[in-house]
């Protein structure tokens, strides 16, 4: 039920922050439709999990390193796209992960889609099949620095 | 000065999406075109969105412009995922 309130309150804050003004009456509105959208969406919202406050900086720190490893990756796959001859060397590859949330592998499945290169096929338990462009990609996926964030807030999350 | 930024950004963002439609055409297979058609958006469109939001000044539209670019990154890879699962389906059945 204390989960209840803090959902209702996140729901309210942004209805707030996209109508950009604040008066009682867009508070009442806002009230009501946070209200009827927990209420459709009772089943998913019952038993959600919300973020810890400490695993705060944490996330900050996945966000800088998932933006500074997209730029890296983008560039690279820029440049063998315009390379006249293509070096690539497209195959699947599988790798184990150490996460057991569903949640956060979901995460990191989709941080690894998100950087070019590599592309999650398919996630079987805690295995993912990974459709690399090069021999380096396949590399770089081992010790990744996502998983390691990701175990970090994970054992955070789990205290 | 302020138009020399939002310029630079939009014409990067530009040249990636550029690149991802090169790369539609001049990758060899259906999965590795995946990644061409999809990882272009990532960085393009974010960039040209960071153009607009210079350009746009700093009011509250800038938050809207920035939940634009969390949903971009959150459903771009689950599209992209989708459709690698099934190009891989498909090159199952027909061998």
């Amino acid at each position: 039920m204390k989960n209840k309130w803090r959902v209702i309150i996140i729901l309210l804050l942004f209805f707030i922050l996209f109508s950009e003004k604040l008066n009682i009456a867009n508070l009442i509105t806002a009230l009501l439709i946070s209200l009827f959208i927990y209420k459709i969406n009772y089943d998913e919202l019952k038993d959600i999990k919300l973020f810890k406050l400490k695993t705060i900086p944490l996330w900050g720190l996945y966000i800088i390193d998932l933006i500074k490893e997209v730029i890296i990756a983008n560039v690279q796959v820029a440049k063998i796209v315009l390379s006249p001859k293509m070096n690539i060397n497209p195959r699947i590859v599988n790798y184990k992960s150490g996460l057991k949330g569903e949640m956060f592998l979901t995460i990191l499945a989709n941080s690894i889609t998100l950087t070019p290169g590599t592309m999650t096929v398919d996630l079987r338990g805690s295995e993912f099949q990974i459709h690399c462009l090069n021999d380096d990609y396949a590399m770089g996926l081992v010790g990744n620095c996502f998983e390691r964030t990701l175990l970090k807030i994970e054992e955070a999350q789990n205290e | 000065m302020i138009n020399i930024i939002v310029i630079v950004f939009i014409i990067s963002g530009l040249f990636f999406f550029f690149v991802g439609t090169v790369g539609i055409l001049r990758f060899p297979d259906a999965l590795t075109r995946a990644h061409g058609a999809a990882k272009a958006d990532t960085l393009g469109a974010v960039l040209c969105l960071i153009g607009l939001m210079i350009y746009n000044g700093f009011d509250s539209s800038n938050i809207k412009i920035l939940m634009v670019i969390v949903f971009l990154w959150t459903t771009n890879p689950t599209a992209t995922h989708m459709i690698a699962k099934a190009i891989n389906r498909s090159i199952k059945i027909s061998r």
